[in-house]
C-alpha cells in the first residue's frame, strides 16, 4: 500500500496546492503585515484608521466565512476569482492582520535613540525607517512572524472547501473512492503538514541567524558582522 | 566621515540582508497585486451551451458522495448523475465534462457563483430548491434508509420512530433528511449535521449518533465501504410529511437563467428514459431498475410543486 501509486501521486499533487496557496499567502500576509503595521503608526489619522479597521475586521471575523464570502457571494456582485487566488488573498489579508501588531510592535521596541540619532544624520523619515529602524526590529519580528507562517499552513487546509486540492481535499477525495482507509489518509496527512511546518521553522530560524548578525539580540548575536 | 557611511550604505544595499528587507517586501506587494489581477475570472458572457461546445468541456459541480457523483482513483469525475450527464452533454455536441467537488451545501451557490453550470449529483428535486435552481426531470427516485447499530437497537423503521424513541440522528449537512427529521418532530438537539457523507457514516461508527439517514444508496455504499459488522441498515422507506408521502427523485440543476441549457438538457434525457438507455449507465453504481423506472412518470414540476 505504502508504495501505491494512486495513493501517492494525489498526495504530491496536494502538496504541491498546498505550499503555493501558503507561499502566496505568506508573500501577501507579510506585505500587508509591514503596510499595515506601519500606517498603525502614522502622523496621520485617517492612516491610522484605515490600518486600524482592516485589522480588526480581518482578525474579527472567520477565516472560513471570509473564504466563502470571496467564493461564492462576491461573485454575485462583483468580480470572480480563481480559488487560487481567493484562497491566497483570504489567507493572506488574515495574517496580515496578526501580523500588522507584531510589526507594530517590533518597531516601537527599537530604542528611542536610533531615531534621534539617525534625525542628527540628516536622514529623512523614509531613510530612518529603511536603513536604520526597520531592520533593527525585523530581528524580533521573526520569531513571531515564524509561528504566524506556520499558522497560515495549516489555515490552508480551508482551501480544501474551496474546490482547491490540497492535501487535505486528496484525503477526503481518497477516503471517498476508498483507495485507502481513513485512519492511513488523515496520518499521512497529518505528517504531511508537520513535515512543512518543520521546513518552515527552519528556514524562519536560519533567516533569523543571519539576520542579528552584528545586533545584540536574536540567534546570530555576538557574530560579526559578516 | 560623511563619506564613510555613504559608501557603507550602498555596500550594504547590494547585499542580501537586513536592510533590504524593507524594500523587498515593497517588491512583493507589487508583483502580487499584478497576479491577483491576472487571476481574475472574466465573465462567461452569453449561451453556456454555445461557450462550451466552443471549449469542448462543460463543468459540473458535485459533492464527492458515492455513488451519486465522486473523483474515482485518477482523479476524474464519476458516479450516477455525472456519467448521465456525460452522454446527454455528448449528445448535444459537447465532448467532455469537467468535475468541480464542493460539500453538498455548496452546491447551489457554488452553481449561482458560475463556478460551474450544472449540478451533477443526484441533488433530490424539492420545492425550497426549486425556487433556487432550475431542474431537469428526474433520472431516479429511491427510499430513504437509516443505518444503525447491528440489530437496530432502537427499531427505528422511520422518521416517526426516531421522533419517539430518543435515538439520536445524524444528516447531511443541508441535506433533505434534515428536513424529514424535522418534520417528523425530532427535536433539534437530537439531530446532528454533518459535511459530507463519509463523515456521517464515521459519525455512527465511532458513536456520536445512534442512527443516520441519508438514501438506502448512500447509506448502503458508506457501511460497504466501512464494512463493519457492527453496523447493518434498515430496509427502504418513503418518508411522510404532513401526511403526503415524499418521494425522493433527483435529477440536475441549472442556474435560473440558463433555461435554454436545461430544455436541452432534459429533451435528450426525457427521451433517453422513453427508450431505457439510463439503466445500462448506472447500474455499476448501484442503480437499477427499481430506481430508475420509478422516475418514468415523474418530471420536475410534480416535484417543485410538492
Amino acid at each position: 500500500m505504502l508504495s501505491d501509486n494512486a495513493l501517492w501521486r494525489p498526495f504530491l499533487d496536494g502538496i504541491w496546492i498546498t505550499l503555493q496557496v501558503t507561499f502566496y499567502g505568506a508573500a501577501l500576509g507579510t506585505f500587508m503585515s509591514v503596510l499595515s503595521g506601519l500606517a498603525s503608526m502614522s502622523s496621520v489619522r485617517g492612516v491610522r484608521w484605515v490600518s486600524r479597521v482592516y485589522v480588526d475586521f480581518f482578525r474579527g471575523t472567520s477565516a472560513i466565512v471570509q473564504l466563502f464570502w470571496i467564493f461564492y457571494a462576491l461573485p454575485l456582485i462583483g468580480p470572480s476569482f480563481s480559488p487560487m487566488v481567493a484562497g491566497a488573498v483570504t489567507l493572506g489579508l488574515n495574517m496580515g492582520s496578526y501580523g500588522s501588531e507584531v510589526v507594530r510592535g517590533a518597531v516601537q521596541a527599537v530604542p528611542r535613540g536610533q531615531t534621534e540619532a539617525s534625525i542628527a544624520l540628516n536622514l529623512s523619515a523614509m531613510q530612518r525607517m529603511q536603513y536604520v529602524i526597520f531592520p533593527q526590529a525585523a530581528v524580533s519580528m521573526l520569531p513571531p512572524y515564524g509561528n504566524l507562517l506556520i499558522e497560515l499552513l495549516k489555515a490552508s487546509a480551508l482551501v480544501s472547501l474551496i474546490t482547491l486540492a490540497d492535501i487535505t481535499f486528496v484525503a477526503q477525495v481518497l477516503r471517498v473512492n476508498g483507495t485507502a482507509s481513513t485512519l492511513t489518509l488523515f496520518s499521512i496527512a497529518l505528517v504531511l503538514y508537520f513535515v512543512i511546518a518543520q521546513g518552515i521553522a527552519l528556514v524562519v530560524r536560519l533567516a533569523e541567524a543571519r539576520l542579528s548578525q552584528g545586533l545584540e539580540v536574536g540567534r546570530g548575536a555576538g557574530r560579526r558582522a559578516a | 566621515m560623511k563619506h564613510d557611511i555613504l559608501e557603507a550604505n550602498t555596500l550594504l544595499q547590494r547585499r542580501l540582508g537586513r536592510r533590504t528587507l524593507f524594500r523587498g517586501v515593497g517588491m512583493a506587494g507589487l508583483g502580487l497585486t499584478g497576479a491577483a489581477l491576472l487571476g481574475c475570472n472574466g465573465d462567461d458572457e452569453g449561451s453556456p451551451l454555445e461557450a462550451a461546445r466552443d471549449r469542448g468541456y462543460i463543468t459540473i459541480g458535485f459533492a464527492n458522495e458515492a455513488p451519486y457523483g465522486f473523483a474515482d482513483e485518477s482523479g476524474n469525475v464519476t458516479g450516477e448523475a455525472p456519467e448521465v450527464a456525460r452522454v446527454i452533454l455528448a449528445e448535444l455536441g459537447v465532448p467532455d465534462i469537467q468535475g468541480v467537488v464542493v460539500t453538498f451545501d455548496s452546491l447551489i451557490p457554488g452553481l449561482q457563483a458560475r463556478r460551474f453550470d450544472i449540478i451533477a449529483a443526484g441533488m433530490f428535486i424539492n420545492s425550497n430548491r426549486c425556487a433556487e435552481v432550475l431542474f431537469s426531470d428526474p433520472d431516479y427516485c429511491i427510499p430513504q434508509a437509516f443505518g444503525v447499530d447491528a440489530g437496530n437497537p432502537f427499531g427505528v423503521m422511520n422518521y416517526q420512530d426516531v421522533a419517539n424513541s430518543d435515538a439520536t440522528i445524524g444528516v447531511l449537512s443541508g441535506g433533505v433528511e434534515d428536513g424529514y427529521a424535522q418534520a417528523a418532530g425530532i427535536p433539534d438537539d437530537r439531530i446532528t449535521r454533518f459535511s459530507e457523507a463519509p463523515a456521517l457514516a464515521e459519525g455512527l461508527q465511532a458513536r456520536r449518533v445512534d442512527v443516520i439517514a441519508a438514501t438506502s444508496l448512500s447509506i448502503r455504499a458508506q457501511l460497504d465501504r466501512l464494512a463493519d459488522p457492527n453496523l447493518e441498515m434498515t430496509a427502504g422507506f418513503t418518508p411522510i410529511v404532513d401526511g403526503e408521502p415524499e418521494y425522493g427523485c433527483g435529477g440536475y440543476g441549472f442556474r435560473r437563467d440558463d433555461q435554454e441549457l436545461r430544455d436541452a438538457f432534459n429533451d435528450v434525457l426525457v427521451s433517453m428514459k422513453q427508450n431505457n438507455e439510463i439503466v445500462p449507465i448506472t447500474e455499476p453504481f448501484g442503480f437499477g431498475e427499481t430506481e430508475i423506472s420509478a422516475a418514468t412518470d415523474v418530471t420536475a414540476d410534480d416535484l417543485c410543486e410538492a
